[in-house]
């Protein structure tokens, strides 16, 4: 469906009112757009999506849209903001740079369900028992049926990337390019496959596997996690001198374990005088580990747990941006929608409990948590249609993926998976000695910033299986595993 | 949404069934309808029909379509129970037909992969709630696996369109119904969404429209524990096995469900021990018919002295048990209870009202039940009643049915309006009135409504001249 239909021209040419440049927004202005909640039904019943626009301050030569991640409270508009800090000026001079918060979350006719805030972490929420959890995850999806079950059915990939083509009909734009990190890499590939003659250039930066949607994102974490953790360790080790941890990666392990341990065994555990429980005792390195800047945050914050030393300024500061902005409720109720709604998970307890306690002893940090059973397993409503199949010949747009070699969160095999599936259309960088989940432009390696403004700009890619070194580097390249 | 819209039903002619002689003498057929009423030109499947022709062809008067009188039931098994019962008056002037539901028996039935103790205990387990959230849990995820397409199409509203399309190929411009129980249910949402095509209806053991269908079972665990009550005032008498009081007699029932709570009864004769479980479910069904009632006053004598039940009792026993539930007939009732409207999803509701539940079956029936984690949704709003266009509604109740508690009918009757009349005969406990509790006056004032189309000139209620209700109940029907 490269063209809209008739039916559709009404959103496509719909009239849009942009407004002032809003220094929130990085000088972009809004503007709020209707798109049909179901694609089958247009007319019937509109919502809106809040999208922003920062104008080429040069010679203009297209459109750049941003997908939304799942960072961020998944807010294609924070996003924005981040990016128009950070993108190369070269790029911001050249593009139109266009976010957008996706269906159902922050601008764009958000939903809430009256989550707990203890449910807001329903994905890494660690099981007391298997059966509490059963309790836990099919009320959190209960209150999703409670509170938009007519919503929830609208909510999946495949009509975001329609709203994105909606959005690219009213910026009179006959091809979009892309930049996608994380959730946003699989938008960018169901977009080029869905609406192929649209799709000029893509980025996809902390790239999904296609062959997640979506359980397997949840299930092939721990090993990826087991894995960023011990690196984690053995680059804490090398700083034994400075924080006391241990003087190898396995001494550093066990000392996070004995703390992890205490947690689990309902000992009085506090962080800053917050006591930490299951959860949080994992989310919170798994946020930091994310990024290996932030290393000593993890090693000063396990000191603090270990010896009750204070935290440092940095790590308190980290904590605060962590925490003192807590992801928005419809961002997690319209993510947990979206991963429900892309594919029919299993249902069976009995499976996920199997499944739970076999990975609970391979991967003992968030094996139990992740492989679980989670709230799409009690979803209220099937999904609407089949996943996208990716990599058909109705495809289109030229891709460059971007994959740091120990990203926690989307590991570089998922990458490569992708670039298996998107074939000759994508080109394949790994950004070597890297643990950072979205690389460009934020971690700052200059090599990889021109080489990916090179391709947006002109088309250029590097060779095949193209690596960037990591000029700064924090830890020299070893085996993985810890020591 | 009340009615029907014509547009969304198939509007083509289907063609004349061909109906074949089986070896019982009755004729059978298959006929497509198509799955998704919305798409009458996309899937299809069969339906199994069965005719018994009237036995005086030239007194024919029409077509009485039996709806199954259970969700999953076999509506041809029960025309063939009806064409033995029935006043042969009716039977010679109507042609019965019945049909397997859609995705029921044999037409197209649902295979999920249910266990025994699934299909047993879909409705009846009383275990702790976190236990049975898991049990119901993993039952609805039986029903995606397979079924995730259909589920929504498995309603009631849907029966009745394929029982309108039974209709045509029949090549009738009106048809008579009856319906028992869930059939009430069936009888009444054709003639309220076809009524200009329904001509006789009968409701027996009426399910009210209010109930669809996590609201029959709060109802049905305050009827159950109401009937109980009245089992142990009838029960209690001077020097009887389980006390002179009602008080004594509950007090010895609930010291049979402790002590099979507690590791389970041996009953002389039953090669299993009893639990709690079992013992409670057991009582219900007993519970449910006058007839049975002596039943259970033997059981818990039984269970309480350890001496052996009488043979009858083994008897009545052992025929309800013995033969065990088809897979296809527990998903197919799971089908439409789940589908017909959506449950609540909140598990606090249904453990504060198994816990706050009345009497000995509530925390079983008032749990968690696979409808909280159905997969699908309903693709439209039950049927809303109002005043009937078909040619007359008959309502019959007996006023102490436990399984359908006789508000039902009340409100039914009420709904339905002035063609509709209520016959309810006082005290009686039965279920499943006309013709099969053999009451002569019920029997005869049905039998006329069927043939002669002419309603009561009122509501009846029968008590056959006795003052006394308990004494009516206690000698069942005549």
């Amino acid at each position: 469906m490269s063209q809209p239909s008739s039916d559709l021209t009404v959103y496509y040419d719909q009239p849009v009112e942009w407004s002032a440049p809003d220094p929130g927004l990085g000088g972009a202005r809004r503007a709020t757009l209707r798109v049909p909640l179901d694609y089958r039904r247009p007319g019937e019943r509109d919502i809106e999506i809040g999208v922003a626009r920062h104008e080429a301050t040069g010679h203009r030569q297209g459109v750049l849209m941003v997908g939304p991640g799942d960072d961020l409270g998944n807010s294609g508009l924070n996003l924005l903001t981040a990016l128009l800090g950070s993108l190369p000026g070269a790029l911001i001079e050249a593009f139109d740079v266009v976010g957008f918060d996706h269906r159902f979350m922050g601008a764009s006719t958000p939903i809430f369900c009256d989550l707990e805030p203890s449910e807001r972490f329903w994905v890494f929420h660690y099981p007391e028992s298997f059966d509490a959890e059963v309790r836990y995850q099919a009320t959190v999806a209960a209150k999703c049926a409670a509170g938009s079950l007519d919503l929830l059915a609208h909510a999946n990939s495949r009509n975001i990337c329609r709203d994105m083509d909606v959005i690219r009909g009213v910026l009179a734009a006959d091809q979009i390019n892309y930049v996608g990190y994380s959730y946003g890499t699989y938008l960018g590939a169901v977009y080029g496959e869905m609406f192929g003659p649209h799709l000029n250039r893509a980025v996809l930066d902390a790239i999904c596997s296609p062959d997640w949607v979506w359980r397997g994102l949840f299930t092939d974490f721990p090993e990826n996690g087991e894995r960023a953790l011990n690196r984690w360790c053995r680059w804490a080790a090398t700083r034994h001198d400075t924080y006391g941890l241990g003087a190898t990666g396995p001494d550093v392990r066990a000392g996070y374990d004995a703390v992890l341990a205490a947690v689990d065994r309902g000992d009085q555990v506090t962080l800053m005088g917050f006591p930490l429980d299951r959860t949080l005792a994992r989310l919170i390195p798994v946020g930091i580990l994310n990024s290996e800047k932030a290393y000593p945050v993890l090693a000063d914050i396990v000191r603090h747990l270990r010896t009750g030393a204070d935290l440092d300024a940095g790590s308190l500061d980290f904590l605060a941006r962590m925490f003192g902005q807590p992801k928005e409720e419809s961002g997690t109720v319209a993510q947990l929608a979206i991963l429900a709604g892309d594919a029919f998970w299993p249902r069976s307890p009995a499976l996920y409990e199997q499944d739970m306690l076999k990975a609970a002893g391979e991967f003992p940090w968030t094996g139990a948590a992740l492989n679980g059973i989670k709230a799409p397993a009690f979803w209220p409503v099937p999904p609407t249609e089949p996943p996208t199949r990716l990599g058909t010949d109705a495809g289109g747009g030229s891709y460059l993926l971007v994959a740091a070699d120990e990203d926690m969160s989307t590991p570089w095999v998922a990458a490569r998976r992708m670039h298996e599936v998107l074939g000759d259309r994508s080109t394949f960088v790994t950004v070597a000695d890297t643990a950072h989940h979205r690389v460009f432009p934020f971690y700052g390696n200059a090599g990889l910033n021109e080489l990916v403004a090179g391709f947006l700009l002109t088309g250029r890619t590097p060779g095949p299986d193209h690596v960037c070194v990591n000029p700064d580097r924090m830890l020299e390249p070893v085996a993985s595993g810890p020591g | 949404m009340s009615g029907a819209s014509p547009a969304r039903t198939v509007t083509g002619v289907p063609s004349p069934i061909r109906w074949a002689e089986a070896s019982d003498g009755s004729e059978r057929a298959r006929l497509p309808v198509p799955v998704d009423h919305r798409d009458p030109d996309g899937p299809a499947i069969d339906l199994a029909l069965v005719r018994h022709p009237a036995a005086e062809p030239g007194a024919r008067l029409g077509a009485l379509v039996v709806a199954p009188d259970d969700p999953g039931s076999s509506g041809i098994a029960v025309a063939g129970e009806l064409r033995k019962a029935l006043p042969p008056s009716v039977t010679a002037r109507f042609d019965l037909i019945g049909f397997d539901h859609r995705f029921s028996g044999e037409s197209a039935p649902l295979q999920w992969g249910l266990d025994q103790r699934e299909i047993f205990w879909v409705f009846h387990q009383s275990g702790s709630f976190a236990a049975e959230v898991r049990f119901q849990a993993e039952i609805a995820a039986k029903a995606a696996g397979p079924s995730l397409a259909v589920l929504p199409h498995i309603t009631t509203r849907n029966i009745a369109r394929d029982i309108d399309i039974i209709r045509r190929a029949l090549g009738e411009e009106r048809i008579s119904l009856l319906g028992h129980n869930y059939g009430s249910y069936v009888a009444a949402v054709y003639s309220q969404m076809f009524g200009s095509h329904a001509d006789r209806v009968i409701l027996d053991s009426v399910l009210s429209p209010d109930w669809v269908w996590s609201g029959l079972f709060r109802n049905f665990a305050r009827n159950c524990e109401e009937t109980l009550r009245w089992w142990c005032a009838r029960t209690a008498r001077p020097g009887g096995p389980l006390g002179d009081t009602p008080e004594r007699v509950r007090d010895a029932f609930e010291e049979v469900l402790r002590k099979a709570g507690a590791g389970g009864i041996m009953l002389a004769g039953v090669p299993v021990p009893l639990d709690d479980q079992f013992l409670r479910v057991l009582a219900m069904l007993l519970l449910s018919s006058a007839r049975s009632h002596a039943a259970l006053e033997d059981v818990v004598r039984s269970a309480a002295t350890g001496a052996p039940p009488n043979p009858a009792t083994l008897q009545l026993i052992g025929s309800m048990f013995a033969v065990p539930r088809d897979a296809s007939t527990a998903a197919a009732q799971m089908a439409i209870l789940c589908g017909d409207a959506a449950w609540p999803r909140a598990l606090e509701e249904y453990e504060s009202a198994s816990e706050e539940a009345p009497g000995f079956m509530g925390r079983a029936l008032l749990g968690v039940k696979a409808g909280a984690f159905w997969p699908a949704q309903p693709i439209e709003p039950p049927t809303a009643f109002g005043p009937t266009a078909a040619g007359g509604v008959l309502l019959v109740q007996a006023e102490r049915d436990m399984f359908t508690a006789s508000v039902g009918a009340t409100r039914m009757r009420s709904l339905l309006g002035e063609r509709s009349r209520l016959l309810m005969v006082r005290g009686m406990i039965e279920h499943r009135v006309f013709p099969f509790a053999g009451d002569a006056q019920v029997n005869e004032v049905a039998g006329e409504f069927l043939t002669t189309g002419r309603l009561p000139d009122a509501d009846i209620t029968l008590d056959d001249g006795l003052d006394d209700l308990d004494a009516r109940a206690l000698r069942g029907p005549r």
